[in-house]
């Protein structure tokens, strides 16, 4: 029997995930300055440079970062060994990544070859080297019947197809003499980014903590599994796909078995035991309703009633970047981060027993006000933001919010650092 | 066969549901069921804990010579849950409903932490390395009745 290497206590420092989750809503608030910036005439299409940037600002400024710093914590908790060099890999991981969305951001804007060519350097560099750490990890881990570790194998591989084309379209952005059929490949980079990658990622993450934080029975092993191979089979076929039938089968097995999923998860939600307030639950509920929506209006594309409109796909990316994305990592990072905090002071008491009683509570480090607050100001946001797109007077007042949603979160990230600090100050 | 760990898993799932109750008559502020709730729940845990670090452990320790590796680690979280439960009922002694709720939180959050390393590693490691699954298991059933 082979135990060695495994450790079982094996948790990363608390910096490592926090250095993630700190930075990540900075970016949020930088988009919402863009999409104020841009005015009230800027959002016609998700062509302009200042929604393509304020775009990849949310997807990899924060989503990218925030689910980066979880998986650096999770695996090894997960998987029981560590990720090689973490200490160092970490930051450099997070510094290039963050580094890098803000030059993408800054080449959408500009078009200047230097920001486009910092962007290509920063987020190659960044993602090789933490896919590198992830693939060594998930390689080690060997065979496992886990259905979170196989979706999170699909995700980082969806993550790797996304992150390659978005990287040969940049190049061809630079002027770059690529081939054609390489470099035209726009909708198979967001869909393996939104609906492989981030949709994949949190089928995974889901197949394991909505039953454990919330007492709900498990999702169906079979059937997850399925349903994880049906949506990466489907990105496939659209991918490599050129004749009708196909593109119309693809996207057929990827409205069900995404809307499978999202139905599966609200029928577990509902038969919670742990029925105490949980925001985290609200989230939930609020993002799987987002993707709901989102993939009935691809449906509706995908049947030819209705051809999708400029306001159509700016609605779809609200409903599946901000709803459905943002929704679920808020609604995590509100129950992990004070838990994280909490776990290690109280690694920390282990010496000193007594100093426990000390210890602030996850509430104390979070009090559940907050997280209400951060609901109610999400929602608003939504609601502004999908409105704002018919009403443009509005706008302005929707760029506004969407600041005060991510300002919002940083500064209840940020107090419940210091309470840690202060308490680890106490204990020691 | 996944003997060890499908008893041990209902027996995680039986220690939740019985939590479950706890936390909601708190909640309540139903300081009587609370109490009944918690004593409940507390008397399922300890047989959880003791069928593991009686016979569980000493049985994989043996069979695979290792003592300071993963069963060291779960019963050092196993103080750490005991340490949990006495706080929390000192809470629910002292009816300090708010503390009483953000400890079980953290209680919730670190037993199911605790269960997933069982779960995802420890008990399949158990159901691979006992030469004899059934054995272990009647004797940890055994001492579950006693």
């Amino acid at each position: 029997m082979k135990t060695d290497g495994l450790q079982l206590q094996h948790m990363p420092p608390l910096k490592v995930p926090f250095r993630f989750f700190i930075t990540a809503p900075l970016f949020g608030i930088l988009a919402a300055l863009l999409l104020l910036g841009s005015g009230t005439d800027g959002w016609s299409t998700r062509w302009l440079p200042e929604i393509v940037a304020a775009t990849h600002l949310l997807t990899l400024g924060f989503m990218a970062t925030i689910m980066l710093g979880a998986l650096f914590q999770v695996l090894p908790v997960l998987s029981g060994y560590s990720i090689p060099g973490q200490h160092w890999l970490a930051p450099t991981v997070q510094l290039m990544v963050s580094g890098g969305a803000l030059a993408l951001g800054g080449a959408f804007i500009s078009a200047d070859h230097g920001w486009q060519l910092t962007a290509i350097i920063l987020l190659s560099g960044g993602f090789s080297l933490f896919i590198g750490a992830l693939g060594l990890h998930l390689i080690r881990l060997g065979s496992t019947d886990g259905n979170s570790i196989f979706a999170i194998r699909l995700a980082a591989l969806s993550l790797l197809v996304s992150l390659s084309l978005g990287i040969i379209m940049l190049g061809a952005y630079m002027g770059i003499q690529i081939p054609h059929i390489l470099a035209n490949n726009g909708m198979t980079h967001l869909r393996f980014a939104l609906l492989g990658w981030v949709l994949l990622l949190i089928m995974g993450v889901s197949y394991q903590i909505i039953p454990m934080f919330h007492v709900t029975p498990n999702y169906p092993k079979n059937i997850s599994r399925i349903l994880v191979s049906a949506i990466f089979m489907a990105l496939t076929v659209l991918m490599l796909g050129r004749s009708y039938w196909l593109i119309l089968t693809g996207g057929c097995v990827l409205i069900l078995a995404a809307g499978i999923y999202a139905l599966i998860s609200f029928y577990l939600l509902r038969q919670r035991k742990r029925k105490i307030i949980d925001y985290t639950i609200r989230f939930w509920q609020l993002g799987l309703s987002c993707l709901l929506l989102a993939l009935l209006g691809y449906a509706i594309s995908l049947s030819g009633i209705k051809e999708p409109s400029a306001v159509n796909e700016l609605q779809w990316g609200i409903l599946m970047i901000p709803g459905f994305a943002i929704s679920i990592m808020m609604g995590v990072l509100y129950k992990i981060a004070p838990f994280l905090s909490w776990l290690h002071l109280q690694q920390a008491c282990l010496k000193q027993p007594m100093d426990i009683l000390k210890l602030p509570t996850m509430h104390d480090l979070l009090p559940v006000k907050y997280g209400r607050i951060q609901f109610c100001l999400h929602c608003l946001t939504l609601a502004l933001l999908l409105n704002a797109l018919q009403l443009p007077v509005i706008r302005p007042l929707a760029a506004i919010t969407l600041a005060a949603d991510f300002i919002w979160l940083e500064i209840v990230l940020l107090k419940t650092l210091h309470i840690y600090r202060k308490s680890m100050q106490a204990i020691s | 066969m996944q003997i060890i760990s499908q008893y041990m898993q209902q027996n995680h799932r039986e220690c939740d549901e019985l939590f479950v109750h706890v936390e909601a008559s708190a909640s309540d502020g139903n300081w009587a069921d609370t109490a009944s709730h918690f004593e409940s729940f507390n008397k399922l845990l300890e047989q959880h804990l003791n069928m593991e670090e009686q016979v569980l452990f000493p049985a994989f320790e043996t069979e695979t010579g290792h003592t300071q590796g993963p069963t060291a680690v779960m019963r050092m979280e196993h103080e750490q849950i005991r340490g949990l439960i006495a706080e929390l009922k000192t809470c629910y002694e002292n009816q300090d409903s708010q503390r009483f709720l953000g400890l079980s939180e953290s209680l919730m959050m670190l037993i199911q932490q605790h269960n997933m390393k069982e779960e995802q590693m420890l008990y399949p490691m158990t159901d691979q390395a006992l030469s004899d699954t059934a054995a272990v298991l009647a004797d940890m059933q055994a001492l579950g009745e006693a």
